[in-house]
């Protein structure tokens, strides 16, 4: 009987000191970074939708550009946002990835209406160019398109120094290439043989009915299990009196088991349903002056075309 | 009684715990799901783009055979592995056939790269818009490939991290949730390869292409 009672205790023991150490190791530990990020933008919070850093378009045109910018966000159905950034060097990354990680990290696009949105984004010393357009305008900007309004307006002004005016012209045929196709009519830098992707997006799914079931239907069991357990053990008989003191902490012993049972159910259907990110800025718009920031969409799946002067 | 009672709350929290990581489990697969439908959907596109391109070379009169021969391969291979019909639980791809369509699009090699730079080897290509519009189209389709690719890595990064982990690997183990492949950066495919020397590929060529790679 005495050594019954000290293997039960050891037993015991040991088993907490196991849940225990399932709980510690159970916390992860990840944190891995890749050497570059192409979800962080490396350049800071715009102010405006024209940020230019190397200095290279004259104030009159770029309040130009961003007048135009932000008069087509407004009128454009879907709301598309369109940006551009002009930076001296990329240094080492290649201006895909970095014009990608401004594109979504800025969060370029307006959330309500599938993110439509593009970056041109230009590295002046390093003599290239990028348009990074987000997954929504692919259809109305193919990338053959891009590279072809790119080459005909931004190429030849560059090649001649003309920054603001290559870019003002650029977003210029942007702009009325994505009007054309918002009211179905023939895009004035002719068409595209592209054929349109569809995109699966199961990034909001949190879990399944199914999943909870059989979570729930799991606790379930080991409830009646723990509580048939102890009920047997008190059958079985562990010493003599206090039959009604026995009684009354068998049934707290329920009542905490199903209060847990409870809250852990509970706990699976309500958390877990996803991370519904907060939503974001608006566009601000052009009555007030200062400007909002961006929609906050970032939805860039590589679209787009670039190259050099 | 207090220590059956320790005993059970606590037994009952681990396996909340352990059980209801297959709700995360779940998630993060249904994650690497998406990711990956996206990294299919883009080598099919490359696959589709691909017999335009090397179409519009040869009638411009670009002679690289050993190029477009193994293009021809590579594609029908991966043609193969994609369309193979899903193996896993409700027409998914097992991990094993998500392994063979990855090594498939590895056997491109640098031979897209190259397609990418025809038109700095061949200046007659350079004027031609509806080639270059192309060359766009790919290109285009190389990045949305190495961005999926980059996403995909990182939900299966995060889906494997969380697999392998202690009380979750039980549970794992148990209702049979695989690890999933990484996909590696196949590095020919977005530029061209650094190869002794272009003109080596192409003996029948008139020396009048530049000799010189021009950096990118």
């Amino acid at each position: 009987m005495n050594t019954r009672i000290k293997a039960d205790r050891f037993s015991t023991l040991w088993a907490s000191l196991l849940l225990v150490g399932i709980f510690l190791i159970s916390h992860p530990v990840s944190a891995q970074d890749g050497p570059f990020d192409i979800d962080k933008s490396p350049l800071p919070e715009p102010t405006s939708p024209v940020m230019d850093y190397a200095g290279v378009i004259d104030s009159e045109t770029e309040e130009a550009i961003e007048q135009r910018i932000l008069d087509f966000a407004e009128s454009s159905d879907p709301k598309v946002e369109m940006a551009v950034a002009v930076v001296d060097t990329t240094g080492n990354i290649d201006i895909f990835d970095y014009s990608l990680a401004v594109a979504r990290g800025w969060g370029i696009g307006a959330r309500v209406d599938d993110d439509p949105g593009l970056l041109l984004f230009i590295a002046i010393k390093d003599r290239k160019y990028f348009t990074q357009v987000s997954l929504d305008l692919e259809d109305e900007l193919p990338d053959g398109v891009v590279g072809s309004i790119q080459r005909s307006m931004l190429v030849p002004e560059f090649k001649k120094g003309n920054y603001g005016k290559g870019i003002a012209d650029t977003i210029d045929a942007y702009i009325k290439t994505v009007e054309a196709k918002q009211a179905g009519e023939e895009p004035p830098f002719g068409g595209e043989t592209e054929e349109k992707e569809e995109f699966t997006d199961y990034d909001d799914y949190g879990p399944s009915a199914s999943d909870i079931i059989c979570c729930a239907i799991g606790i379930i069991a080991f409830i009646i299990f723990i509580v048939w357990s102890v009920q047997s053990s008190n059958k079985g008989g562990r010493g003599g009196g206090g039959k009604g003191r026995k009684r009354k902490s068998n049934i707290d012993v329920g009542e905490v088991l199903i209060d847990i049972a409870g809250g852990l159910v509970i706990g699976a259907l309500t958390g877990g349903g996803g991370s519904s990110s907060s939503s974001s800025s608006s566009w601000g718009g052009s009555s007030g002056g200062s400007w909002g920031g961006f929609g906050g969409g970032g939805s860039f799946g590589g679209g787009g075309a670039g190259g050099s002067w | 009684m207090k220590r059956v009672m320790m005993l059970s709350i606590l037994m009952v929290v681990a396996f909340g715990l352990s059980g209801c990581s297959y709700n995360e489990l779940t998630e993060k697969q249904q994650q690497v799901k998406g990711k990956w439908a996206n990294v299919e959907s883009q080598l099919q596109r490359r696959a589709d783009l691909i017999p335009n391109l090397v179409k519009a070379a040869q009638t411009a009169g670009v002679q690289e055979q050993e190029v477009f021969g193994k293009i021809a391969d590579a594609r029908s291979r991966l043609l193969n592995a994609v369309k193979a019909q899903g193996a896993g639980e409700g027409g998914a791809k097992t991990a094993a056939q998500k392994q063979a369509i990855l090594e498939a699009n590895n056997s491109f090699g640098g031979t897209i790269g190259r397609l990418l730079v025809l038109q700095e080897n061949y200046p007659v290509l350079r004027s031609n818009e509806g080639f270059l519009k192309l060359q766009d189209s790919l290109e285009g389709t190389e990045n949305r490939i190495n961005v999926a690719r980059i996403d995909y890595n990182k939900v299966v990064t995060d889906y494997n991290t969380t697999r392998n982990q202690f009380p979750t690997v039980i549970t794992a183990s148990l209702v049979g949730f695989e690890e999933e492949p990484y996909f590696k950066a196949d590095e020919g495919s977005r530029k061209a390869p650094e190869l002794p020397d272009p003109n080596t590929m192409r003996e029948s060529q008139p020396k009048t292409a530049p000799a010189t790679n021009s950096a990118n």
